[in-house]
């Protein structure tokens, strides 16, 4: 009797999470059929998942003059040709890496310290500190960007990588999420620590560091996700150089270069630029869940 | 080596006072155990010494200095922690040299990659590594040295934090109840065993637990803590044997101490259960004493007498080689429990009405404010003994 109920709710779990999987995965399924299939296809709604593969003539390169044998090819080469012709993808994406490590490496630095102190040292005032840390997570990102760019300006740094970086390096949800990690670590090691003649600077590094590495690589991908698919702040801060740019300001830029409806190109773009994210994930995915339970214990 | 010296420490977290007025003189080489029961304020007191807390007054001296201001690790102590607090992302061997990484390397030795260029680092590696191994042997966790504390049982874990606390040769060891988290078996081994390190190290050691038995095998001086104030210092047959308050008297020892109500007349003529003791107290104390009396100082006896206890027995509880009977007093209020022989208690059962008699002068009288009271013989008691 048990036994059936529980197999029904589990068979009832299993058709909700069925449904969101369907949601959520539409459009990638989308995204990378777009991407793999010819102009014609994507029009007529035809050719399933990777299409017929037919060769295609490039109607651009004709028009550019070339002769029409050299113009033909499978769409899913002139797709993801066409992507890295028409955008510097590759800059666009070394722009991403260097601006999310940059960020994340100084949110580190920054937040280390800070979680440790407000879960582990007794000073006056910490409650007060920590109240102020949850209260900035708060504050929304757009409600603080004009003052920020404001003040970049001010200081002349806008469309420069500096620009993308600064505004992040403090990040109040990197700070809560470590401390609340701390607090799991016993008094006893830090004690034992002090002991052994170690500095609370040797501390942070050497000790709460490495026990801390899930909670971390959980907040790095939060951290990378964020600022990899940022497209807001770039866009406010990066006006005219296009060699600063980061992905999704670039795919913009490359859906304006192209011409109506060249939606191939510009998926299999997006699946380039998106790709590094999943496989990222994917790598780190059992570390990022005990990292999340983790967080969560006590 | 060292003497340590408390003088006056108190110490409040917030308006909760958890440490009164504390003196202890801990004299270089001995085995001092710090006793109480849990919260009393044991482990606040260690890591007062240890300088881990400050304390809100008085003062902490190691050899004569006043340590007050000097950071832990220069106060040249070692701590073993209850929960060892190994760094479980180091390894055995690591976890044996950071302590001597630390006082021997210079901030450039330790760092990485940059330190293993440095000229001076090698033959400090080298001495760091030959001591590690030479304290790994002692234990006996050489075979170890490779594992993570997260791959060691609770005992191996145990050395090994031991050992992390031997490897810089400290002045004097801090132990805050390290035995509490092994087994009963091998907890009564390693007592054994830090009590061999004790003497073959002839370190100091301040050794912390709630465990009497513990402080009763293993130290030289024992000190008996209870709600902050320190009750009693003293060899623990001293303690044991002459307990100068009720609640040491009643912390010490197990089975617990017996304690009835008595009074005293005029000529200090001291009566509990309507029994007499033999000696007198020296001063007159009026009502409400309290007369201790330990469970091997009472003894079965087959006829009832004027100087017995009766009661019923309630429960037998048999250890093999001693039999503790339980007795419930007829006055109706009181229990009391009884060492005898097996053998003897063969002949008893449970309801049987039953005489106790005690062990002449081995009484301890406490007054109504639970202080020890003097007794001295009387004469006349003299004769009935
Ligand atoms: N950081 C702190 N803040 C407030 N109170 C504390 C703090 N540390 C300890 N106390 C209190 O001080 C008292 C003594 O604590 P302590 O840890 O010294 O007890 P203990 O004798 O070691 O007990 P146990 O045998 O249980 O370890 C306890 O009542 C405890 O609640
Ligand atoms: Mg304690």
């Amino acid at each position: 009797m048990t036994a059936h109920t529980n197999s029904f709710g589990e068979f009832l779990k299993h058709v909700v999470l069925l449904f969101g999987a369907v949601i959520v995965l539409l459009p990638f399924y989308l995204m990378i059929s777009y991407s793999l299939k010819s102009p014609a296809e994507i029009e007529s709604n035809t050719g399933g998942l990777i299409g017929s593969q037919q060769i295609m003539t490039d109607r651009r390169c004709i028009k550019e003059g070339n002769p029409p044998e050299q113009c033909e090819m499978r769409p899913i080469v002139y797709n993801y040709t066409a992507a890295f012709k028409e955008a510097p993808l590759l800059r666009y994406m070394m722009n991403g890496v260097l601006v999310t490590v940059s960020i994340f490496l100084i949110q580190v630095v920054v937040a280390l310290p800070c979680a440790y102190a407000l879960a582990k040292l007794r000073f006056w005032g910490r409650d007060v500190v920590f109240g102020l840390v949850i209260f900035c997570l708060l504050i929304p990102v757009h409600a603080i960007a004009l003052p920020l760019y404001i003040m970049l300006a001010k200081a002349g740094l806008t469309n420069t990588y500096a620009a993308l970086v600064i505004p992040w390096t403090i990040s109040v949800f990197g700070i809560f999420l470590m401390r609340q990690f701390f607090k799991t670590v016993p008094d006893d090691l830090i004690d034992a620590a002090r002991m052994d003649g170690m500095s609370e600077f040797s501390i942070v590094w050497r000790v709460m560091l490495p026990t801390a590495i899930p909670a971390l690589l959980a907040f790095g991908i939060f951290s990378i996700v964020a600022h990899w698919n940022d497209y807001y702040w770039p866009r406010v801060v990066i006006t005219g150089d296009r060699d600063l740019m980061t992905p999704p300001l670039g795919l913009r830029m490359f859906k304006s270069d192209l011409d109506g409806n060249e939606y191939g190109p510009m998926m299999a773009a997006t699946t380039v630029i998106v790709t590094p994210l999943v496989v990222a994930f994917l790598l780190a995915q059992r570390r990022f869940i005990e990292g999340i339970t983790l967080t969560g214990m006590k | 080596m060292a003497s340590i010296t408390l003088r006056n420490i108190s110490k409040s977290f917030g308006t909760t006072r958890v440490i009164n007025n504390v003196n202890i003189d801990i004299v270089d080489g001995e085995f001092l155990t710090l006793v109480g029961p849990s919260g009393c304020g044991k482990s606040t007191t260690l890591r007062i010494i240890a300088g881990l807390e400050a304390q809100s007054a008085g003062d902490v001296e190691i050899d004569g200095k006043v340590v007050n201001e000097i950071r832990p690790s220069r106060r040249d102590l070692a701590m073993v922690f209850q929960s060892y607090a190994l760094y479980p992302h180091l390894n055995v061997y690591q976890n044996l040299a950071t302590p001597l990484m630390l006082r021997d390397l210079d901030f450039w030795e330790r760092f990485p990659l940059v330190g293993a260029l440095l000229p001076g680092r090698k033959p400090k590696v080298q001495a760091l590594n030959a001591v590690v191994r030479e304290v790994a042997e002692t234990l006996k966790i050489e075979h170890l040295l490779d594992r993570k504390p997260g791959q060691l049982s609770g005992g191996q874990r145990q050395r090994v934090a031991l050992g992390r606390a031997m490897v810089r040769k400290p002045a004097a060891f801090l132990m805050d109840e390290p035995l509490s988290n092994l087994d009963a078996g091998l907890r009564v081994h390693m007592r054994a065993e830090l009590a061999g390190l004790h003497r073959s190290l002839g370190t100091t050691f301040v050794y912390v637990t709630h465990d009497q038995a513990e402080a009763l095998t293993m130290s030289t001086r024992m000190a008996v803590m209870m709600d902050g104030d320190m009750l009693q210092i003293g060899k623990p047959d001293e303690v044991y044997d002459d307990p100068q308050n009720l609640r040491v008297a009643e912390f010490i020892g197990s089975p617990q101490i017996n304690v009835l109500p008595g009074e005293s007349d005029a000529q200090g003529r001291v009566t509990c259960a309507g029994v007499s003791l033999v000696r007198n107290l020296k001063q007159t104390a009026g009502q409400n004493l309290s007369v201790g009396l330990r469970p091997e100082h009472l003894e079965y006896r087959e006829k009832p007498a004027k100087d017995c206890f009766s009661g019923q027995l309630t429960y037998k509880e048999n250890l093999g080689s001693d039999v503790y009977l339980h007795v419930a007093l007829h006055d109706g209020a009181h229990n009391i429990i009884v060492r005898a022989q097996p053998h003897t208690a063969d002949d008893i059962s449970i309801g049987d009405t039953v005489s106790v008699g005690h062990v002449p002068g081995k009484a301890l009288v406490f007054d109504s404010n639970g202080e020890r009271l003097a007794m001295v013989a009387s004469g006349k008691a003299r004769k009935v003994a």
